[in-house]
């Protein structure tokens, strides 16, 4: 048979089987009257068709008897049946591992209605349970107004699993919008809801993963609600590989949605979120999806989203293009009347609205290097907001130095070579060629092209540095580097620019070369000139853009820095000086909007900030003064937040005001004004929790505030009431690592609070508890740390446990057993050291525990100041600690590296050192 | 060490590529893999639990790609793969278990290949291979699907997107190459002795 009858064969086979039996034979007589032949063939096929059964309908394996097949018909048998203590009504659809029913609670009426996830009978291999209860897992965890709510779960008589959450009724975002005509801004304020609840996952370290229109449904009365976590990852490094590699197996993507590096199988991230949520944002405005397939073929889906640059959205909207969409087979044609019909106004208004910010926002939404996004869903809302707001935002167009970077990234060290003469010839240039050039070629294509090369070398200078700082064994050349972009700014910067924008580029690339000079080249004095080139440069673009707040929130940070190098280098003066500018900008920012619960928070933290400074140089009056403004201006916060405190979030938080109001009274020493505050934000806090389980925050503040109420009942002597609220602590952090087994962060909390109520017990006289508590703890600490070892924070945070440990057991009389401890948390931070280059943080901790270490062995009274030790052997072993501590330290100090202590405890353990000399000289003698 | 899914990921680019010496290779593994999940899956005693062929295969892939760097393509592939070597594995063992009961079989089968495929095929399963391959031979995108469906356990779903087309012509494909293999082998019965029969 050739192919042509092939063909025809097929059309008359498939028209006729559309019909019903009795009208087929009259069918091919009209239609193959002249081809006997094939009029018996298709007669034959429909014959055998109507005879076959179910022939080869059931997987080859089922009909060997391989394996049993319970899918087919399972809807079918499920409906009407009752599952935990629901009915099922009707199947509502089906995905890759299961199926969703509507239900509805079987012993009430059928007013309230569910929607129950079944695992599928046959699916329930070891994998596809564990990734179906991952779900289960993540939603208990996300209780938002935005997404919907997990209400109840359990195991079927059969043993699967299954899960009930809130049923949604409602439209897809994008059907939402057309259907009410919604203008832009009104789609702008919807999609910002969307963007709160992926926020909210995010921050409970959940990706969503695959956001798309059917996945973000719209109910009558407006609200936008998130569904299926089906394929959601944990990103926390709690959660097993073997959990997260399941998580994709056998899913359907949606290539339209889905990002870059998705699609290339690497890692996924909240950026990925911010991506998908690029592409709805893009639909919802223009009309368009960003990249137009011509295919769905996983290959031309990969290499087009791979090679080609999404099209701005203000000139996609004039265009006409033909497409099909995921969820609807149909071809669908988007015509520049059809978008803006749906969108209530013309097309020129439409695309007037889009040019400019709101491409800027989606095209970097939309980048292909994840670090080339936004840095997080909030920043991506609020960048919308500022728009709303007819404020600068911070999208910027993608220009030449972009593209030019991505090339950069991938040949990280060697480019640093070319970088450097780069910036040496652009330096010159700038310099020297300005006038010929303007002669040459006209100042508008100079001004152009030199803008093209400033860029560029900006850029150059931010991604080269980042990706050069985690490589080891390239210091020298991060040296001549930072040198290198310091001459290319300063030449940058005597060019005469009064653009807010380049100024702003001049002055966050100061910031980065003396972030670079202060914590990897250890070089202050050099970070110090950078930082105050960056203030100056701040300063001038509040001068060029006075109604600009961001100009204004620039300078702070660029204080911020400023001072962190200044105390590092005890130059009191200026360090003051920059932080009562600091406070002074913070108040002006708050005046401007003062009923800004945000800028309350930040005066309050300037003051916080120079009252910290203030005591660390012993200046207790001043700093007690700046504790008290920073009290003034949290009391003004919750009295503003008491009033809106109607919504879980609000209220947890007013619950965050209250412990701060609590830190603060503590920093003034006022104990039991403390207690109060902290009491009064526990409750707070336990009633949100009580009713929101899944609200991490909350959880947070009870536990911090049952703690700090037990820190100032210490200090109060009530060892009793202070017990008392450590248990407690312990308590609900036990309780929700039960729920969570793998959470790195309970594990931590789990085991601080068990050394706190170990310590605490020891104070109320129950000693042989307290010992066996505090061991408990400490092996909880090391659990904590060999879990999550590759993390710096992990270290710091486990090896603090480590010396509160030591410092009880110590202070008790164990010295072996605390020399013990001490010297484990020192074979750690060693370990970690070596691995990286920034490792003075780590050297760093080690010089305190090599200290303490000699402190031990010698038995050092630390009210007398004086070494009680006699024997030998315990002077010459603190001999030696304190020599190793003193040597950490001057290699640190050698360095430059910023720790305000340095210099102080440089002295203190020389002078011990010199204590255990004259004693050890006295014991010869 | 190269690990063996390193190796599997390999052949299946090089497949991808064009290349069909990579599946020769291939198949050998997959082969031996499903019959081992198969094995596993008939001495493991999970009353109440069944495993659907889908499953199955998903859990073959799993042991064999490392899913950090499959490229997302070669899922499709896996899948026409698997469903090949399913074919190839019930064909084989039908075939040696045909010769046993004619009592001419020159090799002696193991127990848990016997044990494979104990009970008598509803589907004489020798007779439906050949009329498969005559029917690669008029319409290979037909026994595609037939061999993705039947012998692969996918759905209508699963199968488009394998094969990149749309559930409704896979739906339309499936039901003609379905009535056509039906009639093809309602033929052989008629015309040819069955050996087991």
């Amino acid at each position: 048979m050739n192919s042509a009858n092939r063909q025809q064969l097929k059309e008359l086979f498939h028209a006729a089987v559309e019909l019903a039996p009795p009208d087929r034979e009259a069918f091919l007589k009209a239609n193959c009257a002249a081809d006997a032949e094939l009029h018996c063939e298709v007669s034959a096929l429909l014959t055998a068709h109507e005879s076959a059964g179910d022939f080869i309908e059931h997987p080859a394996l089922v009909d060997v008897g391989l394996v049993a097949d319970n899918e087919s018909n399972r809807s079918a048998a499920v409906t009407g049946q009752q599952i935990g203590s629901y009915r099922i009504i009707r199947e509502l659809g089906r995905g890759g591992m299961g199926s969703v029913y509507l239900a509805a609670r079987a012993d009430e009426s059928f007013d309230k209605q569910v929607a129950l996830k079944l695992i599928k009978r046959g699916m329930d291999s070891d994998a596809i349970i564990k990734r179906f209860v991952m779900e289960r897992q993540i939603l208990a965890n996300l209780d938002h107004p935005n997404i919907a709510r997990l209400i109840d779960g359990g195991t079927t008589e059969d043993g699967l699993p299954y899960f009930v959450l809130e049923y949604i009724e409602g439209t897809t975002i994008t059907r939402y919008c057309d259907q009410h005509k919604l203008n832009t801004i009104e789609r702008l304020k919807l999609f910002r809801q969307v963007c709160a609840a992926v926020q909210f996952a995010h921050q409970n370290l959940i990706v969503h993963r695959d956001l798309k229109p059917s996945n973000i449904i719209v109910t009558a009365d407006g609200t936008p609600k998130l569904l299926d976590f089906g394929i959601a990852k944990l990103f926390s490094s709690d959660w097993s590989s073997s959990v997260e590699a399941t998580a994709t197996i056998g899913r359907v993507l949606t290539p339209e949605y889905a990002s870059p590096e998705e699609l290339r199988g690497l890692p996924v991230t909240t950026s990925s979120d911010v991506y998908s949520l690029g592409v709805v944002l893009y639909e919802l405005l223009s009309g368009h999806r960003p990249f137009n397939f011509e295919s769905r073929s996983p290959e031309d889906v990969a290499r087009k989203i791979a090679e080609s640059q999404p099209i701005k959205p203000s000139v996609v909207i004039t265009r006409i293009e033909t497409e099909r969409h995921a969820d609807d087979p149909k071809q669908i044609s988007s015509t520049p009347e059809a978008i803006s019909r749906a969108r209530d106004g013309n097309i020129d208004k439409l695309r007037r609205r889009l040019v400019g910010d709101l491409d800027n926002i989606l095209l970097k939404a939309l980048r292909k290097e994840p670090e080339r996004r936004y840095t997080s869903v909030q920043e991506f809302s609020e960048d919308l907001r500022r728009h709303l707001e007819g404020l600068p935002v911070l999208a910027r167009p993608d220009t030449l130095s972009y593209r030019t970077s991505k090339f950069i990234t991938r040949h990280k060290a060697g480019m640093a070579a070319v970088l450097i003469v780069a910036l040496t010839l652009v330096s010159a240039t700038i310099v020297t060629g300005w006038q010929a050039r303007v002669a040459r070629i006209g100042r508008a294509r100079a001004e152009r092209r030199f803008g093209e090369i400033r860029k560029l070398s900006n850029s150059l200078v931010i991604e080269v540095q980042s990706s050069l700082t985690t490589i080891p064994g390239t210091a020298p050349t991060q040296r001549l580097l930072a040198q290198k972009s310091l001459d290319y700014l300063d030449s940058l910067a005597q060019d005469e620019d009064k653009d807010v924008g380049v100024l702003g580029e001049l002055a966050s690339a100061y910031l980065n070369v003396g972030s670079l000079q202060a914590w990897t080249l250890f070089d202050s004095a050099g970070a110090l000139q950078s930082y105050q080139k960056a203030v100056a440069i701040q300063r001038k673009r509040i001068l060029l853009a006075p109604n600009d707040v961001t100009t204004k929130t620039d300078l702070a940070f660029g204080l911020f820095k400023l001072s962190e190098a200044l105390a590092g280098l005890s130059r009191q003066e200026e360090l003051f000086q920059a932080c009562d500018e600091l406070i002074e900008l913070q108040k002006t920012l708050l005046a401007a909007d003062p009923a800004n619960a945000e800028r309350l928070s930040g005066v309050a933290g300037s003051y916080e900030r120079r009252g910290d400074l203030l005591r660390a140089f012993k200046r207790n009056e001043e700093a007690n003064a700046d504790f008290h403004s920073a009290l003034a201006s949290i009391k003004q916060e919750i009295n503003l937040a008491k009033e809106t405190a109607s919504d879980p979030q609000a209220r947890v938080n007013l619950s965050y005001y209250y412990i701060q109001q609590g830190s603060a009274f503590d920093n003034l020493g006022e104990w039991q004004n403390a207690a109060e505050s902290f009491q009064i934000a526990g409750r707070i806090a336990e009633d949100v929790y009580r009713e929101n389980p899944g609200l991490t925050q909350a959880r947070r503040n009870v536990t911090s505030s049952h703690n700090q109420r037990g820190d100032a009942l210490d200090k109060l002597g009530d060892y009793r009431g202070a017990l008392e609220n450590y248990r407690y602590t312990l308590k609900v952090a036990t309780e929700a690592r039960a729920r969570n087994p793998n959470s790195s962060d309970l594990r931590y909390s789990e085991a601080k609070d068990t050394i706190k109520v170990g310590i605490a017990l020891h104070k109320v006289g129950d000693v042989s508890d307290s010992f066996e508590l505090v061991r408990k703890g400490l092996a909880l600490s090391r659990q904590y740390m060999a879990e999550d070892r590759s993390r710096a924070a992990t270290i710091f945070y486990g090896t603090e446990l480590f010396q509160q440990g030591a410092d009880f057991l110590a202070s008790k009389g164990r010295h072996e057993e605390a020399i013990a401890v001490y010297q484990e948390a020192l074979q750690i931070l060693e370990r970690s050291a070596a691995e990286t280059i920034q490792d003075s943080g780590f050297r760093n901790l080690m010089a305190r525990y090599e200290a303490a270490v000699g402190d031990l062995y010698a038995s050092f009274d630390s009210e007398t100041k004086t070494i009680k030790a006699t024997s030998q052997g315990a002077l010459l072993k603190a001999r030696n600690s304190y020599q190793q501590s003193l040597d950490t330290l001057r290699s640190l100090q050698q360095r430059g590296v910023f720790f305000s202590d340095l210099a102080n405890r440089l002295e203190e353990v020389s002078q011990k050192l010199s204590a255990c000399e004259t004693a050890l000289a006295k014991l010869k003698s | 060490m190269p690990s063996e899914s390193d190796n599997v990921n390999q052949l299946l680019v090089d497949w991808g590529n064009g290349n069909q010496q990579a599946l020769e290779e291939l198949l050998p593994l997959i082969y031996s893999e499903l019959r081992h999940l198969a094995h596993n899956f008939l001495y493991r005693e999970r009353p109440g639990h069944t495993l659907q062929t889908t499953a199955l295969v998903h859990e073959a892939y799993l042991k064999l790609i490392d899913q950090t760097d499959a490229h997302w393509q070669n899922r499709a592939h896996f899948f026409a793969i698997a469903a090949q070597a399913m074919r190839r594995i019930l064909i084989d063992s039908a075939r040696k278990h045909a010769a046993v009961k004619r009592g001419r079989g020159g090799e002696k089968i193991s127990l848990d290949e016997a044990a494979g495929i104990s009970l008598e095929p509803d589907t004489n399963l020798l007779a439906l291979d050949e009329a498969l391959t005559a029917l690669a031979e008029i319409d290979p995108q037909q026994s595609r699907i037939v061999e993705l469906r039947y012998f692969g356990g996918l759905t209508i779903e699963e199968t488009a997107e394998v094969m990149n087309l749309s559930p409704a012509t896979v739906k339309r494909e499936w039901t003609m190459a379905r009535a056509w293999l039906y009639q093809a082998l309602a033929g052989s019965r008629e015309g040819l002795a069955e050996p087991n029969e």
